[in-house]
């Protein structure tokens, strides 16, 4: 598409092919080119960013091993993801007790989540590294705002399955069409679709005592609805 | 009739996601139509994959950047050579270097390098342009012309001319690279720390690096223990040719290599953190 210096930028594919070949430099141009969306993945699925970090990690080196195997029947973004995704399943699997102080019990954790995003949002900040990616750009007031719903997104997310996280992220959050995230999670479209629906119902009830928080947030501050 | 009976939000999603087929669906779109609490859980359904939707996405941190690019750094520096896929025309140009290798270190230990050599030898010849990085495949007199020709650009900085021509008959000469032989096998992560005062540019990286790991052996300081786990994890606990406190694009820096690769590190380089910042193929 753009072309700088004259020479085409390499598609992913031929990104793949140079560094199946021997090319050392191919796979961290891949790698770079969809870091954030990856990262996003993994953060959003494990929702811890240092589990994030590691089975970012374990995924790009595990791709750049199996490259040769990749047999172009699927985008190579498409293959980055369902790896990606399986690390981070893998590693939730491996370590279910880290990712949040909880005894297991939905409707427990619910009400937790109720007091916690009227008290700070303590519970939902794994840990201080969760600031990491916050809007640079944005000013103060609006970085607050976006701040405090990605927070209570992170918090609401909590209280899915993994199954049913991952395939939300993929689906409502980052606008992957069904039949895509099917491949990525190597399921059928209908358990996607399954998937997403239950987990839309389950988060129902939190994020409509959200937008009653928000209502209440606006009567403390009237300037922020306008005043008037 | 219909005011008796509710349908659940799971049951209303999957309604939305076109999960339910036939008479249940015309059921439940009939009660939705007409019944204002099951409307509005429906309209809520919508609004949460509008606020995920909205949520905003995160870049991801500088920290973790880094270091998944170390990891795949290392990762390329250990990776065995190409095969099969790969036309490969590197193979010959390795061939001589391996039993060179052989007669001056004998020792399994010292054979990893080696085998590191060739496999990065047939990397290089596919990478070819990109870092004009052709020489080391054997020192052959056909590529040696393209190689001082990236050589004469990369002295342009303060590397000497007079280090081009070593740097090329260092490499032709697996001999001159004798410091990088086991002074005392029983501590193979022994290394000095130089102070070339290289400034190392982008574009000239892999032969100004090639240039100093070609001078003859000086004397430098110990390293500390924070900088030696750093470079011995970047290298595989290989022991690096070439340490060198220096700068990069103005920034100061540790530019640690060994035969066939380089890295370039923050001066506080860890093991855990190497703060890796460049790399590249020799």
């Amino acid at each position: 598409m753009s072309r700088a210096g004259g020479a085409p930028e390499p598609s992913d594919a031929e990104l793949l092919r140079r560094h199946v070949a021997g090319d050392t430099t191919a796979f961290g141009v891949l790698f770079l080119r969809h870091k954030d969306r990856l990262w996003a993945v993994a953060l959003r699925t494990t929702c811890d960013p240092d589990d994030a970090a590691d089975a970012l990690q374990e995924a790009m080196i595990s791709a750049f091993r199996r490259a040769k195997d990749f047999r172009g029947d699927s985008a190579v973004t498409t293959w980055l993801h369902r790896i990606v995704v399986n690390a981070a399943l893998d590693r939730l699997r491996r370590r279910p007790a880290r990712s949040v102080s909880w005894s297991g019990d939905p409707d427990a954790l619910e009400s937790m989540l109720a007091q916690d995003t009227r008290g700070g949002p303590s519970l939902a900040v794994p840990s201080p590294r969760a600031g990491a990616g916050l809007l640079p750009g944005a000013p103060p007031a609006d970085q607050a705002d976006a701040v405090e719903t990605r927070l209570d997104v992170a918090a609401a997310l909590r209280l899915l399955s993994a199954e049913q996280r991952a395939a939300l992220v993929l689906v409502d959050m980052l606008g992957y069409p069904v039949a895509e995230v099917a491949v990525i999670l190597a399921v059928s479209e209908g358990t996607v679709k399954s998937r997403c629906a239950r987990g839309r119902a389950r988060l129902l009830p939190y994020l409509a005592h959200l937008r009653g928080n928000q209502t209440a947030a606006g009567a403390v501050q009237p300037e922020e609805g306008g005043g008037g | 009739m219909t005011g008796q009976w509710h349908p659940d939000a799971t049951a209303l999603a999957e309604y939305r996601a076109g999960l339910t087929r036939g008479r249940r669906a015309r059921r439940l779109a009939a009660h939705v139509a007409t019944c204002e609490s099951c409307a509005t859980v429906n309209d809520e359904l919508a609004a949460v994959t509008t606020m995920l939707a909205s949520a905003p996405e995160p870049a991801m941190p500088e920290t973790v950047e880094r270091q998944i690019m170390a990891a795949l750094a290392t990762e390329a520096a250990h990776r065995p050579a190409a095969r099969g896929t790969a036309p490969s025309p590197a193979g010959n140009g390795s061939g001589p270097r391996r039993p060179d290798r052989g007669r001056s270190g004998a020792g399994s230990r010292w054979l990893r390098p080696a085998v590191l050599a060739s496999a990065a030898a047939a990397c290089l010849v596919l990478l070819g342009g990109a870092y004009g990085i052709t020489r080391l495949a054997g020192g052959g007199s056909s590529s040696s012309s393209a190689a001082s020709a990236a050589a004469g650009g990369a002295a342009a900085g303060s590397a000497a001319a007079g280090s081009e021509s070593s740097a090329l008959a260092g490499a032709a000469a697996p001999g001159t690279h004798t410091r990088q032989e086991p002074a005392n096998a029983d501590q193979p992560a022994a290394f000095v720390v130089t102070a070339s005062g290289t400034r190392y540019e982008p574009p000239t990286l892999a032969a100004q690096v090639r240039a100093e790991l070609a001078r003859p052996a000086k004397s430098g300081t110990k390293p500390s223990a924070s900088l030696a786990a750093c470079a011995l994890h970047l290298t595989g606990q290989a022991r690096p040719g070439l340490v060198d406190r220096a700068t990069y694009q103005g920034k100061p820096v540790y530019v640690i290599a060994v035969a066939n690769w380089a890295w370039v590190v923050g001066p506080g380089c860890t093991a855990s953190n190497p703060e890796l910042m460049a790399s590249v193929g020799l």
